[in-house]
């Protein structure tokens, strides 16, 4: 269950970076703010600069307005216009650069983030536009995750099916050249599963007499396959409810395992006690349960 | 720290007008001085009307420019050495030799830097005045041989206050606002402190504008050559600058800057010293060259001879370095040609190729697109130069500049824009110099680059890296190294009180501002709960707001005291003119008026007064001595002289009879 976590992790990772803007993003969203406050939310640098051209204007038809506007606004002719002079000075810097510029056009069109103290600053107010691209680069990893995942859980599947076989075949005193019955019991009280083990390979009897083999080669193999064929809406709710029922079955085998496991140290008393029976074999597993010889 | 300037200037407003109550209208004229590391002018618009109408002023003995040196007299106040004569100009230069470790000249090259510079280090290996470190601050200051300490903006004050008082007498009124010009390439601490030596020597500067803007502001302001490139080559006596500004319009843009703040005329003395050096010991075997460079005053004489023969050798193509008694008895005659100083030359012309190129570079423009270019600075007389100017852009340099003294009449220009005297006509400038600030491991973050123009105003956002963090540190440099440790620090500023929250959560807003004289102002503010917390950085320059205050507050204390010595002098000036000339008369007339019963008490008299005037002069500062008594003797002793010719007249008309 771990597991789990480290893919939370890196989608934390991930959403964290895509919304820590750079320093040139934060400068162009703290002037465009100031001047959006000052003189309306219609308000954009091209406007602010009086180009003629507004978003057409060349580079070099940018450089040459502010030093036009400088004639009016620079504080050296009118010192109460410093403030709006470092304004259009800065405007112009952002513009006069190609890359800056490319990065101001881009959130002109699609969206400026507002701002708030509380949120840590700059914050879109709806769904960034580059935020499907992100979606799609955190489903992939989720499912790398959910595959290395489930690899993972196979082994130690597999490790506990082939513990319990081992176990079963230590009872078998025919050294695996001969038929053995056993019963398997959870409980005194319970009334128990027939187990045969036949020529070293363990069966379950069922109610209706046939017999099913019992092997790690039953479990399902992960592969990626069955990662992306989950990205498919129509079968999240099928995959999901098979997975359950797969995992309660299994959850089942682990509980045995368990149990064997915690009782191991009880065996050599108990097989004592069932010895001094007469008539009938009696024989303790490890967890304390008792399986009996059939005549 | 705001409030406390403006308290100072209050003051200093109250003080200035009750001591000029007799001129109760102040001037708003502004005087453009450039103060260069070997020389200084001063100009003036003469003419509101006709922006081309910027003059020179000239000083008192009549000169268009005038040495950048400053002597103290020690002997003149032996007991109170706060009160020594000093001595700005040629006066000083005068007596240089004889008193070397008391004039200090070339201290632009001091001003605003750290003791522990390394440009301070080896100017205090070669200066003949003392060079010492300020305790308080580790900047740079100087000492005169009985130990007074004054730092190099003080120095700069006292060629000022010159400067001011020779314009207040060209012009007949009061001067008070100022434009003066700086290097290119100073940084920070050295542009506010020469602001404040224009502080000290009360003188409200205006703006501090860089020397080559000034040299294209006075060459395009003529409307026949307002449009095109401009690159301004400045080679003076102690700094190197390569400007490129786009003039449209009455619009001059600089678009890129660069230079070297320690080559110029005097490393040219140095190379022809060395060389003469040679040329006498190995005409003198017995002579060792530590013998000589030792004698400072063999060295000064050595060094105003170079730097005649230097000049001389921009006119002709031969001459003589003659200089007798060098050493020993020992004569010096040594001939050199253009030619052989070119070649001793060559390494530091060369030295001013890189940077021209570089501002090429960072305007984004080619050589061939420069229109004109203009030579700035009196190194830029000679012939090498001008001809590896031409090499590097192609076209001869325009010649109709005056390289002395365009520069005095760009700041005064560039003053008459800010009164208002000039319209149409704006300055755009930019920053020379790298605005940036420490990051992790030592790596300097450029924050404002180079070639910005300016005024410039930028916010950083910062935050705590720890919870309840309380407080940050951001030290601001200025350079082109990748590494702080590289760069000039320019300040350190401390932001404390920040309220107590999770880390990345404060916003600290560090806004970075370059005004337009390219001095740095650093503020920070603190935005939680909507509050504003405001710090402002104190330059890290040689003196405080504290110390600056103190030193006007002495110098207004002391103004009354000059003023009243000054009269004192002017006094006995003429009572010494008056002598003179009724000892001139009694000599040319000794035969005639030899009998008259008075003859021999006047002269008596004289001799008296003779003798009273001498002991005032080696004396100024002793206020005991009754100047109106000499000035009211001389008076009545000139009446006397003039009833005796009466009567010596009337008694030659008699004989004749």
């Amino acid at each position: 269950m771990n597991g789990y976590w480290k893919p939370a992790l890196v989608v934390l990772g991930l959403v964290s970076l895509s919304y820590a803007f750079t320093t040139i993003e934060t400068e162009i969203f703290q002037l465009q703010n100031e001047i959006s406050t000052k003189y309306g939310p219609d308000m954009n640098f091209y406007k602010f600069l009086k180009l003629p051209k507004l978003q057409n204007s060349s580079t070099k038809e940018i450089t040459k307005n502010l030093r036009k506007l400088s004639k009016k606004y620079h504080p050296d002719k009118n010192p109460k216009y410093r403030k709006l002079y470092e304004r259009l000075n800065l405007a112009t810097q952002i513009l006069s650069n190609s890359s800056n510029r490319k990065i101001y056009d881009y959130y002109l069109q699609n969206g400026f983030p507002n701002y708030d103290f509380h949120k840590g600053g700059f914050y879109f107010s709806r769904m960034k536009p580059k935020t499907w691209f992100l979606l799609a680069f955190i489903w992939i990893v989720v499912n790398i995750g959910q595959y290395i995942i489930s690899i993972i859980q196979y082994r130690s599947q597999r490790s506990r099916i082939e513990n319990f076989i081992s176990q079963c075949k230590q009872q078998d005193d025919t050294n695996g050249l001969g038929v053995k019955q056993l019963t398997f019991k959870q409980h005194e009280k319970d009334e128990g599963k027939s187990l045969v083990v036949r020529f070293s390979d363990v069966y379950v009897v069922e109610p209706d007499g046939s017999e099913t083999l019992i092997s790690p080669d039953t479990l399902d193999k992960p592969s990626v396959k069955n990662c992306l064929f989950w990205r498919i809406p129509a079968s999240v709710w099928n995959m999901t409810f098979g997975k359950s029922v797969g995992s309660a079955g299994k959850e089942e085998i682990i509980t045995d395992s368990k149990k064997y496991d915690g009782n191991q140290t009880k065996k050599g008393n108990k097989v004592k006690k069932g010895s001094a029976k007469k008539g009938q074999k009696k024989m303790e597993l490890p967890n304390g349960k008792v399986i009996y010889s059939r005549k | 720290m705001l409030k406390s300037g403006r308290l100072n200037f209050l003051k200093l407003n109250i003080n200035s007008r009750l001591l000029y109550s007799t001129n109760p209208q102040l001037t708003k004229k502004v005087i453009g001085i450039d103060l260069g590391t070997t020389n200084s002018a001063v100009a003036y618009i003469r003419d509101s009307n006709d922006k081309k109408s910027a003059t020179i002023i000239e000083n008192d003995e009549g000169q268009r420019t005038t040495p950048s040196i400053v002597a103290f007299d020690v002997k003149s106040s032996p007991q109170n050495k706060d009160q020594m004569k000093t001595l700005v100009g040629m006066a000083a230069k005068r007596q240089n030799a004889i008193n070397s470790e008391n004039t200090f000249f070339a201290t632009k090259r001091l001003i605003g830097r750290a003791f522990n510079d390394k440009e301070v280090q080896r100017d205090m290996a070669v200066m003949p005045y003392k060079i010492v470190k300020c305790e308080s601050n580790g900047q740079a200051y100087l000492s005169t041989s009985n130990g007074l300490i004054q730092s190099p903006s003080q120095i700069a004050s006292i060629l000022l206050k010159y400067l001011k008082q020779t314009s207040e007498e060209y012009l007949g009124e009061k001067v008070n606002l100022a434009v003066i010009t700086v290097p290119a390439y100073f940084n920070d601490s050295q542009r506010q402190a020469t602001k404040d030596a224009g502080k000290l020597a009360g003188l409200n500067v205006l703006r501090v504008i860089n020397e080559p803007t000034a040299a294209a502001l006075s060459f395009g302001i003529d409307d026949k050559r307002n449009n095109g490139l401009i690159a301004v080559y400045d080679l003076g006596g102690g700094t190197f600058d390569i400007s490129i500004l786009d003039i449209e319009d009455g619009v001059f843009e600089v678009r890129a800057t660069n230079g070297d703040t320690h080559l110029g005329g005097e490393d040219f003395d140095n190379v022809i010293v060395n060389y003469i050096i040679d040329t006498f010991i190995h005409e003198n075997p017995e002579i060792t060259r530590e013998e000589i460079t030792k004698n400072r005053e063999t060295m000064q004489r050595l060094k105003d001879v170079s730097e005649r023969a230097k000049i001389d050798l921009s006119h002709v193509k031969k001459t003589f370095i003659e200089l007798p008694f060098v050493y020993k008895s020992k004569h010096l005659r040594v001939p050199m040609t253009e030619e052989e100083l070119d070649n001793m030359t060559l390494s530091l012309i060369n030295r001013t190729i890189p940077p021209v190129k570089q501002a090429l570079k960072d305007a984004d423009i080619e050589p061939e697109d420069i229109d004109e270019v203009i030579l700035v600075g009196g190194m830029t007389r000679m012939p090498k130069i001008r001809s590896v100017v031409k090499d590097l852009f192609g076209k001869s340099p325009n010649s109709s500049v005056n390289p002395d003294e365009t520069v005095a009449l760009g700041a005064a220009i560039q003053g008459g824009i800010l009164s208002g005297e000039i319209k149409n006509v704006l300055l755009l400038d930019v920053t020379p110099l790298t605005l940036g600030i420490e990051t992790f491991g030592g790596a300097f973050s450029p924050l404002i680059p180079r070639n910005t123009t300016v005024p410039v105003k930028k916010t950083e956002i910062f935050s705590t890296g720890v919870d309840g963090q309380a407080g940050v540190d951001i030290k601001v440099f200025q350079g082109e190294r990748g590494l702080v440790r590289n760069n000039k620090l320019i300040g350190d500023l401390k932001l404390t009180g920040i309220t107590p929250l999770p880390k990345g959560i404060p916003q600290i807003y560090v806004t970075f501002d370059i005004d337009a004289d390219g001095i740095i102002n650093v503020s920070a503010a603190e935005k939680s709960s909507g509050k504003q917390q405001s710090i402002t950085v104190i330059p890290n320059s040689g003196l405080s707001e504290e110390e600056i205050a103190k030193l006007i507050e002495e110098a207004n204390a002391n103004r009354a005291q000059d003023n009243l010595i000054r009269q004192r002098l002017e006094l006995i000036s003429k009572a010494d003119i008056m002598i003179s000339d009724t000892e001139n008369l009694f000599k040319r007339y000794e035969k005639l008026i030899s009998s008259e019963k008075e003859y021999s008490n006047i002269v008596e008299d004289i001799k008296a007064l003779r003798q009273a005037i001498k002991n005032f002069k080696a004396n100024e500062n002793d206020m005991s001595i009754d100047v109106n008594g000499i000035k009211k003797a001389t008076d009545a002793l000139q009446g006397r002289a003039l009833k005796l010719f009466q009567s010596a007249t009337k008694n030659q008309q008699n004989q004749g009879k």
